[in-house]
């Protein structure tokens, strides 16, 4: 569980506080994502989350560890991250020593490591490539392996910090997937920091930043039904909202708001039928 | 350019590729010491066979070794030439032209530049058979003792290896940086050396930020995967010596002890 | 100015064991005013085909026509006029800021071609871009990750080019900038008779926004015609690994699930929504 109490912070050298007053909750097995546009300071939130940043104002705690810097390393062997450079995150010059890199920090024995990195390679669909370098792959796959680093240290808690924002629709369309499989099949926590709304939507919940202000949190469906009200926050309603809005002003009486195709189309189908 | 192999890694599984990195690192350090100690003709055939031996193991193509160290041959036979004009005494061996040439200069010319040979084979043979890696990892190891009197070891061989996990995206982004410059008309082939000289700036500048930026947003990545130093940490990559160490071990001391005999 | 590719081929590091064929024998014609979008997956030959339009590379075989300029296999001598003409904005903005001042960036283009650029001149082209005048004096590095993009785009459009060759331009914005980027492009292309080519990975993009289409794929040109077009051709995109646009795979969903026929023509949001409310209201029972 992740609790932020009045959590506020500035940037040494900023006028304005990044992050404002922000109270939330994480609970234990819930997918959070986090949606705010470029500079709403959403990322500065997850670096919050696992101390890479200390909060100027508020506490923040983890698992029920307060986040100072005696529980620093606790909390970041609970906080697992992902970031969004494919490239920058990548330290080992093989993806074999890349997984080994966390491990060897936490100084696990060499026996142990070669049963958990072949295990987390084999979850993220990379074991082929254990001995390819950094260059040699994609950006989709460089992202599968710091997934792949992360699983293997068995945090608790994930962090996705805008870690499909650089890939391409494909690449980021079976990282999604991923993300999603893993949620299935885990009792991980996730937080996914975001400013893809069709990414978002897949959460259990959805907490919407402004300026370094929470502007929004609740199921995300209730998101979608504010979507005139979306793009003073920078973001843009996904085309099914989009479309679910134009239908209804076109007398379709959708009564659920959809959060994807084959919800609306059952709905349709339905009021069709009825006709 | 890309014909000096100096340096260059050339994967392959030879023998020789498969020796430990810290064994091979040793041996051709005590040979480019002790190939400095060579006097007689003898000595100089021991030190011949033992680089023609291991090029040979190495399965890589001669042509391509001998080709890769072409601007080295050019250094060799100069030094040569250098000598045999520069050393005045001893025996007139014979004239070219009117100029003496001495006994004392072939003889030793021949020697410098026998050693300068050998000592560029055998340590590209180290690089071309050896990864980066590798031979970080082996220096890390060899280099452990000085831990105690407060060397930081291991982050020196952390920043090697990162390093040259770096080397081909600075390559990339280089390459991208210098195709938006000319695409805004800048020009570093041509014009005055002054301008030239200038052109460097828009290169580098946004180079060193994005190297910059990179670091910051490493350093995040490795603190949030619990690196904090060297100490309580393992080690995933092991050197460990087989069998085929210990006979290559063997045979070099085998050959120092020639090399004692003949001297 | 007219594009025009003739049996291009372009070799990486020939005659070497790490050669590597990029382009294979490619056959365009693209004319002067239109938006093209170039689409196809990483590795397709995109960036090598657009690095060709300004001279960054030359091709290893056949002819390149850019207006009166010319590229072949031999020598070239006017690729500075070239790239006078033809800008090209790069993905990454910080790969090109280095001045002090927006203003000094925005002059280094002219400084380096030898035009003369007024101060009105400058001020449209920020105008042009929808930032503040007061940005001038600024320095780059402070600014947004949007900011920068608009002021490198800036800069090149200060050399007012015939052509403006955009490699991925929306990479890492949110969704509203996105689509503020997207809006400026089309008004460039629009208000200036620009000609643009858009490398781009958004579907939706290319089918807003182009009047031509080119796909690659394995370095080949495999398609190239009006986005509509181009959908038609579903399966096929799909075995070369493109993703279709959102409206498409919706227009495709309806056909399978409902048996609700409607043709990708392009329409709006409100048109769609419009031919669904008409089959919904229409019922089951005609």
């Amino acid at each position: 569980m992740i609790e932020f109490e009045h959590v506020a912070f500035k940037y040494p050298q900023a006028e304005e506080e990044a992050i404002k007053n922000i109270n939330i909750t994480i609970n234990d097995g819930e997918w959070v994502a986090i949606l705010g546009h470029n500079g709403s300071g959403k990322s500065t939130l997850a670096k919050l989350t696992n101390g890479l940043l200390m909060p100027t104002e508020g506490s923040i705690s983890v698992n029920g560890l307060e986040l100072t810097e005696e529980h620093l390393w606790k909390i970041r062997r609970i906080v697992g991250m992902v970031f969004q450079n494919p490239e920058n995150q990548f330290v080992g010059t093989t993806v074999l020593d890349d997984v080994a890199f966390g491990l060897e920090n936490l100084g696990i024995s060499r026996e142990n490591m070669q049963r958990r990195i072949i295990d987390s390679l084999d979850t993220v669909g990379m074991s082929e490539y254990k001995l390819h370098e950094p260059f040699r792959l994609s950006g989709g796959q460089k992202q599968r392996v710091a997934i792949a680093s992360v699983l293997a240290i068995m945090p608790e808690i994930m962090i996705f910090d805008e870690a499909t924002t650089m890939l391409d629709p494909v690449g980021r369309r079976e990282l999604i997937r991923l993300i999603q499989d893993l949620h299935k099949s885990s009792d991980l926590t996730f937080l996914s920091i975001t400013h893809d709304m069709n990414e978002a939507i897949l959460a259990d919940r959805i907490i919407v930043l402004n300026d370094g202000e929470l502007w929004f949190e609740g199921k995300p469906s209730s998101l979608l039904e504010k979507s005139d009200e979306l793009e003073k926050v920078g973001l843009l309603p996904p085309l099914i909202t989009d479309l679910t809005d134009k239908l209804r002003k076109n007398g379709v009486n959708i009564t659920t708001q959809p959060l994807n195709y084959e919800e609306l189309v059952k709905q349709l189908w339905i009021l069709h039928s009825k006709m | 350019m890309n014909s000096l192999i100096i340096g260059q890694y050339v994967p392959k599984e030879s023998i020789i590729h498969q020796l430990d990195s810290r064994l091979k690192i040793s041996i051709v350090f005590i040979y480019v010491i002790i190939l400095f100690a060579a006097e007689t003709s003898l000595n100089y055939l021991l030190f011949f066979i033992l680089s023609i031996l291991c090029m040979s193991l190495t399965q890589i193509k001669l042509s391509f070794i001998i080709k890769g160290l072409k601007p080295v041959w050019f250094l060799i036979v100069i030094t040569f030439v250098l000598h045999i004009i520069l050393t005045r005494e001893g025996d007139i061996w014979f004239d070219i032209f009117g100029f003496p040439v001495y006994k004392e200069a072939i003889i030793k010319g021949f020697e410098i530049a026998l050693r300068f040979f050998l000592l560029i084979l055998m340590t590209t043979l180290l690089t071309l058979t050896t990864s980066p890696i590798a031979i970080t990892d082996a220096v890390e190891e060899l280099l452990s003792p000085l831990k105690k009197v407060n060397v930081p070891v291991h982050e020196l061989a952390l920043t090697m290896s990162i390093s040259l996990r770096f080397i081909p995206t600075l390559i990339q982004e280089v390459d991208k940086i210098s195709k938006a410059q000319a695409s805004r008309g800048l020009d570093f082939r041509t014009g005055k050396m002054k301008d030239r000289v200038q052109a460097i700036i828009p290169l580098i500048l946004p180079l060193f930020i994005s190297a910059f930026k990179r670091a910051e947003e490493l350093a995040f990545a490795m603190e949030a995967r619990g690196y904090r130093g060297g100490e309580g940490r393992t080690k995933y990559r092991e050197l460990r010596f087989k069998n085929a160490d210990y006979i290559a071990g063997l045979s070099f001391i085998l050959f120092l002890v020639g090399f004692i005999i003949t001297r | 100015m007219d594009i025009t590719f003739k049996n291009v081929s372009y070799i990486y590091q020939k005659n070497s064991p790490f050669e590597q064929r990029a382009l294979e024998d490619i056959n365009v014609q693209l004319p002067s005013g239109s938006f093209v979008s170039v689409v196809g997956h990483t590795g397709s030959g995109k960036s090598t085909f657009i690095q060709h339009l300004n001279g960054l590379l030359e091709p290893t075989e056949g002819v390149v026509q850019v207006g009166p300029y010319e590229l072949s296999p031999e020598k070239n001598k006017h690729l500075k006029g070239l790239r006078k003409n033809v800008g090209m904005v790069f993905q990454n903005p910080d790969h090109q800021l280095f001045e002090e001042t927006v203003q000094k960036e925005m002059m280094f283009g002219p400084k380096n071609f030898g035009i003369n650029v007024t101060g009105t001149e400058l001020e449209n082209v920020i105008k042009d871009v929808g930032l503040d005048l007061d940005i001038l004096s600024r320095s780059p590095f402070d600014l947004s990750g949007g900011q920068k993009k608009r002021v490198a785009i800036a800069s090149v459009l200060v050399l007012k080019p015939k052509v403006l060759i955009l490699d991925e331009p929306t990479a890492g914005l949110d969704p509203l900038g996105k689509y503020k980027m997207m809006e400026l492009f089309s008004h460039l292309h629009k208000s200036q008779q620009l000609t643009i080519i858009l490398v781009t990975h958004h579907m939706e993009d290319a089918l807003k926004y182009s009047d031509q289409m080119m796909v690659m794929n394995k370095g080949k040109v495999v398609l190239i015609d009006h986005p509509l077009n181009v959908f038609k051709r579903k399966e096929y995109l799909k075995e070369i690994g493109l993703a279709l646009p959102e409206k498409i795979e919706l227009i495709e969903i309806l056909q399978k699930e409902l048996n609700l026929t409607i043709d990708d023509a392009g329409q709006s949001v409100d048109e769609l929504a419009k031919s669904i409310g008409d089959w919904v209201k229409e019922g089951s029972g005609s």
